[in-house]
């Protein structure tokens, strides 16, 4: 991990976080069980009077969900002593999961403007430089795999990749 | 003869054999870096396909796997990092064959014995599709729905991370798979009047942001420095005498990979680990293994490859994937009209063969190609990751980008990404989500349609001989899980 990289670590309130995780995880696997069995009440049977048609898989998957949320929580808390600390729990590195994810919801929106290879050479950028490359390394790489994945895609592969409307 | 012909026609274009040859370049590039799995070079290799015609496309998608996944001992031996999952079972073993020196003739032996095994498995798949072809051309929808339930339980069953873990990722592949409009009736379900939801979400998306972005976004900078010092000379010297010494330990590592890589679920991970787990109990010397012993690598090097081929069985004659390469290649196969299942065996019989006769090409590709890729592993090594993420994050764009041309397919990629790395945290196995997406509308249609047929009377899923015999099978199956965890749970406590 780099240097002055953040050390990822929640509050874990006297649990590994590992095992926080699992029940959040559990408890909205059961709240996602109930929406969607109300959801798929709405989907009009293809039998009248019986559960056949658009609503029956949702339906099985919302039950199961239930079943199986509850159920995951109530496995970890009786194996509690199976899951360890923070220590055991590798979250990676904050700062190039932060780069990744906020860089991509920039490239979903900055695309249509900035054009592909601009949107995607800053991106690169700044994901290869906080991966711990140099700044220049990082430029150079960015500019050279944006520019031919463009060139790759829309040239031989015939996509059409947004050219943006600043250039 | 004339359908053979008609398949080498097929096979022996420039485009085919150009895609063969840069996706196993690209496939043994991907294998030896470890961190970056085979189904992730697959995963990243699917928007080069859409533009390719259908026997180049799922050639891609072969070779590539074929070669990841050999290159992943490579890594392996001398760094003691597996580079894909398959070859982790013998890490060890090869390692220590290279603190002994005999780091080259570790490589030359899991490579051999990964081309015998995947000739193997060609072999078995040549032979065994069509018979099991004509066989399924008997079937209805009352069976096609059993098998699917078949191949999703032992999917959610086999998986890493226990039962609970296993059908909650199967489950939340199946949920997804219902958003989009039903298939039978065309009702719109979970898309709240968005446009981009309406034809369901897109598996490609969806796969690379699971297994490309999912582990991409586990990556620690600084982590991966360490670089072998072991000299790599040429690695078939002194090789074949051990193949021969070990000709049972080839055979049976052949034979039980095809088996478990034919369950759908398992693949070549967990035949590699049998296989190894046999040759040690098997063994005259069992005390050598863990010194650098090469039986087990012989025996589970031939497993890992030899499952590869036989996992096409499933996929090819029922359209039923048995892993997540598999429902990969289903995913291309229904993309470019060559839905699998007997049909693509009875009509269209030049395209499968042309289809397995590629494996005996990426086998026989594997030796040359693989021997470079040992000599040159050094130099791979050497190149940083933090590069290489910069890369691979831009073809996850592109990729995602390319299935519709809209950027809707970068949000879907972002959301499974981040869904992968959840899950992976908490040990919850990735591979039954994508199963249960691909095999998903399959059980659904034939669920309805059997429901339909059957005026919603549940015992005539048990009526039909073949079907009564796969339902009782999905039953005891999971009978049998249940109470082997009860029991486990009860003496573990007690």
């Amino acid at each position: 991990m780099a240097e002055n990289d953040i050390v990822f670590k929640p509050p874990s309130f006297g649990r590994g976080l590992e095992y926080w995780l699992q029940v959040a995880v559990g408890i909205v696997f059961t709240v996602a069980g109930i929406v969607f069995i109300i959801e798929a009440q709405q989907f009009r049977p293809m039998r009248a009077g019986t559960q056949i048609g658009p609503g029956l898989l949702p339906t099985i998957c919302g039950f199961a969900f239930i079943v199986l949320g509850p159920a995951l929580v109530i496995s970890t808390i009786f194996q509690k002593h199976r899951i360890g600390g923070n220590e055991e729990l590798d979250l990676g590195s904050f700062r190039f999961i932060a780069s990744i994810i906020i860089g991509m919801i920039g490239v979903i929106y900055l695309m249509p403007y900035l054009g592909f290879i601009l949107t995607c050479a800053l991106y690169s950028w700044i994901v290869t430089w906080v991966a711990g490359a140099k700044w220049w390394g990082a430029v150079i790489s960015a500019v050279l795999i944006s520019g031919s994945v463009y060139y790759l895609f829309t040239e031989f592969l015939r996509v059409v990749l947004p050219p943006g409307i600043i250039f | 003869m004339e359908i053979l012909l008609q398949s080498l026609d097929l096979i022996l274009t420039l485009e085919t054999l150009l895609a063969i040859l840069l996706a196993s370049v690209f496939g043994l590039f991907v294998g030896a870096i470890p961190g970056l799995t085979a189904t992730m070079a697959v995963a990243l290799l699917v928007p080069f396909t859409f533009y390719m015609s259908p026997i180049p496309a799922i050639a891609t998608v072969i070779a590539c796997t074929a070669m990841a996944i050999t290159a992943g001992d490579i890594p392996g031996a001398l760094l003691r990092i597996p580079g894909t999952p398959s070859s982790a079972a013998y890490t060890d073993e090869a390692f220590a064959m290279t603190r002994n020196g005999q780091g080259s003739q570790s490589l030359g032996i899991s490579l051999l014995a990964s081309c015998f095994g995947g000739i193997f498995g060609f072999i078995v798949l040549a032979t065994a599709a069509p018979f099991l072809a004509g066989f399924a051309l008997r079937f209805s929808s009352f069976e096609y729905f059993w098998l699917a339930t078949l191949g999703l339980s032992c999917a959610a069953l086999v998986s890493s991370g226990g039962i609970i873990k296993g059908l909650l990722a199967l489950f939340t592949g199946l949920t997804i798979s219902t958003i989009g409009s039903d298939p039978l009736t065309g009702t719109p379900r979970f898309t709240f009047g968005d446009l981009n939801l309406m034809g369901g979400l897109s598996f490609v998306p969806a796969m690379i942001g699971l297994f490309a972005l999912g582990e991409l976004l586990k990556y620690k900078p600084g982590e991966l420095s360490a670089v072998s010092n072991s000299k790599v000379t040429n690695p078939f010297f002194d090789v074949l005498p051990i193949l021969r010494k070990y000709k049972k330990n080839l055979l049976r590592g052949s034979m039980f990979g095809t088996i478990i890589g034919a369950l759908p679920g398992a693949g070549g991970d967990l035949g590699a680990w049998v296989s190894y787990a046999m040759a040690k109990r098997t063994s005259k010397t069992p005390e050598k293994f863990g010194t650098g012993h090469p039986e087990g690598i012989v025996e589970a090097g031939a497993a890992n490859n030899s499952a590869l081929s036989s996992a096409w069985i499933p996929a090819t004659v029922f359209g039923i994937p048995g892993d997540a390469v598999t429902a990969i290649a289903v995913g291309i196969l229904f993309m470019k009209g060559l839905n699998p299942g007997p049909q693509l065996l009875t009509q269209n019989p030049q395209n499968f063969y042309a289809i397995i006769l590629i494996f005996l090409i990426a086998n026989l590709l594997m030796i040359p190609l693989g021997f470079i890729a040992i000599r040159v592993a050094h130099k791979v090594f050497t190149i940083p990751r933090a590069y290489l993420n910069g890369g691979i994050l831009i073809f996850c764009i592109v990729g995602a980008f390319a299935v519709n041309n809209s950027l809707f397919g970068i949000t879907v990629m972002l959301f499974f990404g981040i869904m992968a790395y959840i899950f992976g945290l908490i040990k919850i196995p990735i591979a039954p989500i994508i199963l249960g997406l691909v095999i998903g509308p399959l059980l659904e249609q034939n669920f309805l349609i059997s429901m339909i047929v059957a005026r919603g009377d549940p015992m005539a899923f048990f009526t039909r001989p073949i079907a009564g015999t796969l339902g009782v099978l999905v039953i005891l199956i999971w009978s049998l899980s249940i109470i082997g965890k009860v029991i486990t749970a009860t003496r573990s406590r007690s």
